[in-house]
């Protein structure tokens, strides 16, 4: 593959797909938000990854599938056998696609129209499901303290534009443009968009130093729109928006130093009657007129201006809490700033009553100041107006004062004109508070920075997401290539090593030094330790858990069943055992085939289940264990089982059997036919199993990679196949044996025993020779007639060397000319011009250079 | 190309993808008094108005939308010429 990242993509994506698959199918069973949100995370993953290349349906159809998943995590769409039946077809599309892109590169052309068919059958559900508990995310929430700080006429208009109002903060976090997001774009496609304000979310970086790739900005954006559709818009990035449903109410934040000027008073007695009236018109001119002659940064113009935006259409009571706002008359339920001094720095957020203390103490704060002021001297002229100023902001800060304190300053101001009593009353409180004149101040000046607050949960919510997708374990993807040619060097480590106990002896023979030859043979024994571990380290690379193999059952268990119409538990027990990767390989196909028979012809259907007696659900039972240097695999199943006599029957009639052989065998002999060539128990071939291919293709597979399967049935309680297999095939464990002179190499599981039969324990049976080992009668063949090797020279031996092969089920005893040492080999197959040679299985390397055969006895009897 | 400098003048054309920020960086860190031209600029990616928005470069032109008038508002415009 040329693309690089596409030939990183595809293994991943594989792998998501996996995850994904078994989170479904752990999710059907039980709703657990976990399994759900390992999905999520995996269809998310791969839809973002797949946006890389240039495969715009596969990332379609996931985003499809992710929509569907963002309706179930948020509740609103029940998980449906049929919907997870769609989310499955649809990643089993994608893994197709996969294994296009895999060998093509690009996607296949159908893939575009068959997207848009799985697209609409998933958005079908999303349609359907959908909008019945839509409000659910809905929850009051208080207004956003920015929102102040949006520019006042796209409040004004998002006023206008009335309910409802959807107010949101997003910051894309610092790597979005690595996953292909535009913040920017999404911002500006959002539904119903009116005003937004951008802003660093910490400060902007310099010049020099800034990174192009990384996002610093921060959306803060107020959209008329339904939440759910903003909610909807913003569901990749909803880990990175904070989202509140406000009223046109909280629209109305007013900013801006207080003005005390006496007009305001005026203004607010006219305004009152001007709403009462209904007159809008009039009340919008006079706002308008008095904003003429005011300073515009003030709370009053601020107020002023809301008031001439919106005379003509809002209600009278937000109108009179504005016109409060103007005049500081206590309102009734005011949604105004408390009335700050021309001092104090702007506050951003109307404040709710419930917050008394600080009011009291900014009030006092206020009072404070309002005391110094008075008590700076000044020009007659001036004082009586200053004087006049002081009393309103005083007036205006009695009704957050404490009770006491109110009345004396109330007494205060009756007696107007007197100066020295108001400071007096002033003062008196300066003591009790003395702290509060300074301590809030600051507190309103940090305001600019308040948007900030809310920053730290979403990172600390991805930076969590993330380590969780990152696994525990730290894992290297190799090519298999590389591991296999470390196997072969291990193992030739191995045989080589072997060398070593040659030259030992030769060292003895040649020079007579027994000294030497120990030396050598003690260097042969730390080598054969360190070669050792080296082979069970390499080993342990390629060793993979049979849950590999086993994690895809219970997709094809279900997808199977509901075909059926039956049911099944599959139970799945050992998955954490290891064998070879290759031999696992091996072993997937035709397990596959042993479950599907399981299912099709094994277990029955509920009715007849019950009708048994047996519960309605029936189990399969897929085990695997270690046993020595070989894996047991089992499938089990609890349905009807075989009958041997159906078997036998058939195997009669389609000549697999004589008459003679059926009546010496046992029923589970019978039962083992299932696994001669052409043999299928069910007359009827189904959709799913006995395709004209029967178990004898399980048989041959597994054979070939040098185990072994048989079967147990019991009538009416199930069968249970097992498959042996041996843990590694890369090193073969063999026996040399000799036949005129020439060495031959024997698989060591192969053999049972030697012995030494005496000539006279040797009977002929016609053409046969036999002899009898432990009262069973075995059949001898002579190794050097098989391989045409001609008679031996000179008298027969007293005694024969024999081996006693297991083959199959039966034993053979192979005549040989004598025994030599056991060894660890890799065989190596016949290939090129040898490769048609029947009766080996392959050759390996001697550990003093000879070429050794290795006889594939099954060949040669 | 999206993004072509003449003289003083940067000019960005069309679709500005994420690739552009980086060469617009580059372009604006050699030549800090450019005046950036985006009267024929039909959208600019985020990463885009970020280096606008970092170096504050004399604009010409602002492409349409809310958003990059909100990212844009705070930058000098540059005098017709």
């Amino acid at each position: 593959m040329t693309n690089a990242l596409l030939a990183q993509f595809i293994p991943e994506a594989r792998e998501l797909l996996e995850r994904a698959g078994s989170g479904m199918l752990a999710l059907e069973k039980s709703q657990s938000a976990e399994a759900l949100d390992e999905i999520f995370r995996a269809v998310h993953t791969l839809k973002g990854t797949s946006g890389l290349f240039d495969i715009a349906p596969l990332t379609h159809l996931v985003h499809a599938a992710e929509d569907l998943l963002v309706e179930v995590r948020d509740g609103k769409l029940a998980l449906e056998p049929e919907i997870v039946d769609g989310l499955l077809d649809s990643l089993d599309l994608v893994g197709h696609w996969i294994d296009v892109l895999e060998t093509r590169e690009v996607l296949p052309g159908d893939a575009e129209d068959a997207m848009a068919g799985r697209v609409a059958a998933l958005r079908g559900w999303l349609q359907a499901g959908g909008p019945a508990a839509a409000a659910s995310t809905a929850e009051s929430q208080p207004a956003p303290d920015w929102l102040g700080a949006l520019p006042e006429a796209e409040r004004q208009a998002a006023y206008a534009a009335g309910p409802p109002l959807v107010a949101w903060s997003y910051e894309p976090d610092e790597s979005c443009f690595f996953r292909g997001d535009d913040p920017a774009h999404l911002v500006a496609q959002a539904p119903g968009l009116l005003g937004l304000r951008v802003l660093p979310q910490a400060s902007v970086p310099p010049l020099e130093t800034c990174d192009p790739v990384l996002s610093w900005l921060r959306f803060e954006v107020l959209c008329a729109a339904p939440v759910e559709a903003v909610t909807e818009h913003l569901r990749y990035v909803s880990d990175q928006v904070q989202l509140s449903p406000i009223t046109p109410g909280d629209l109305i934040v007013l900013e801006g130093p207080e003005d005390a000027a006496e007009v305001f008073g005026d203004f607010g007695t006219r305004a009152r009657a001007l709403v009462a009236a209904g007159a809008r018109a009039e009340l919008k001119a006079a706002a308008s007129a008095l904003l003429g002659i005011i300073g515009p940064a003030t709370r009053q113009a601020a107020a002023l201006r809301w008031i001439a935006a919106l005379a003509a259409t809002a209600a009278a009571d937000a109108l009179l809490r504005l016109v409060c706002a103007i005049d500081g008359a206590p309102p009734g339920a005011a949604p105004t700033v408390p009335p700050v001094t021309a001092a104090a720095a702007p506050v951003a957020a109307p404040v709710s009553t419930g917050a008394e203390a600080p009011l009291r103490q900014r009030a006092e704060a206020i009072l404070a100041a309002q005391a110094e002021m008075l008590a700076v001297p000044v020009e007659a002229a001036q004082s009586a107006g200053r004087l006049e100023s002081v009393r309103t902001v005083v007036r205006r800060c009695l009704r957050y004062l404490a009770p006491t304190r109110a009345e004396a300053l109330n007494a205060a101001l009756a007696r107007s004109g007197d100066a020295a009593a108001l400071v007096a009353a002033l003062r008196q409180a300066e003591n009790p508070a003395p702290a509060a004149a300074t301590a809030p101040v600051p507190k309103a000046a940090q305001k600019p920075a308040a948007p900030a607050a809310p920053l730290p949960s979403a990172p600390a919510a991805e930076a969590s997401e993330s380590g969780a997708g990152a696994g525990p374990a730290r894992m290297l993807r190799v090519d298999q290539a590389k591991v296999d040619t470390l196997m072969n060097f291990a193992a030739e480590l191995v045989v080589a090593k072997n060398g070593l106990a040659y030259l030992a002896g030769r060292v003895e023979q040649v020079s007579g030094s027994r000294q030497l030859g120990r030396e050598i043979k003690e260097q042969y024994a730390v080598i054969d330790r360190i070669a050792q571990s080296l082979q069970v380290g390499v080993m342990a690379i390629r060793m993979m858990p049979v849950s590999q193999v086993f994690q895809r059952f219970p997709r094809l268990v279900r997808d199977t069943t509901r075909k059926l119409g039956k049911e099944v538990e599959l139970v799945i027990q050992g998955e954490d055992t290891e064998a070879d990767k290759n031999v696992l390989e091996s072993l997937a196909d035709p397990l596959i085939h042993m479950v599907r028979n399981a299912l099709d012809h094994g277990i029955e259907t509920p009715a007849e289940r019950v009708a048994a007696g047996k519960p309605a659900r029936g189990t399969l039972r897929l085990s695997a264990r270690q046993e020595n240097d070989n894996v047991i695999i089992e499938v089990a199943d609890d349905g009807k089982g075989i009958d041997p006599e159906v078997v036998r029957d058939k195997a009669l009639r389609v000549g697999l059997i004589t008459p003679e052989q059926a009546a010496q065998m046992a029923p589970e002999e019978f039962v083992n036919l299932v696994f001669a060539p052409g043999f299928s128990t069910k007359e009827q071939v189904s959709d799913l199993s006995g395709r004209g291919v029967g178990m004898d293709v399980v048989r041959n597979a597994v054979r070939k990679a040098g185990g072994d399967v048989w079967l147990a049935s019991r009538l009416g309680q199930g069968s249970c196949v097992t498959v042996q297999l041996p843990l590694t095939m890369a090193v073969t464990r063999i026996v040399t044996v000799e036949a005129r002179g020439q060495q031959y190499g024997v698989a060591m599981d192969t053999v049972a025993e030697t012995v030494r039969v005496p000539r006279g324990q040797i009977h002929r049976i016609k053409q046969r020779e036999t002899f009898v080992l432990r009262d069973a009668v075995i059949p001898l063949v002579r190794l050097a007639d098989s391989l045409g090797l001609g008679a031996a020279p000179g008298e027969p031996p007293e005694e024969e060397a024999v081996m006693v092969a297991r083959i199959g089920r039966e034993r053979v005893g192979i005549v040989v000319d004598g025994f030599r040492e056991r060894m660890e080999v890799i065989v190596r197959p016949l290939d090129g011009l040898l490769a048609g040679l029947v009766g080996f299985s392959g050759t390996a390397l001697l550990g003093d250079g000879r070429v050794l055969l290795v006889l594939n006895l099954p060949d040669l009897i | 190309m999206a993004l072509e400098q003449d003289g003083a003048t940067i000019r960005l054309t069309g679709h500005c993808p994420v690739e552009e920020a980086e060469p617009l960086l580059d372009a604006l860190r050699a030549a800090p008094d450019a005046t950036v031209d985006l009267t024929g600029a039909a959208w600019l990616h985020t990463a885009v108005l970020q280096v606008l928005m970092v170096a504050a470069p004399a604009l010409r032109g602002r492409p349409d939308g809310l958003v990059p008038a909100a990212c844009l508002a705070g930058l000098p415009i540059a005098e017709a010429g």
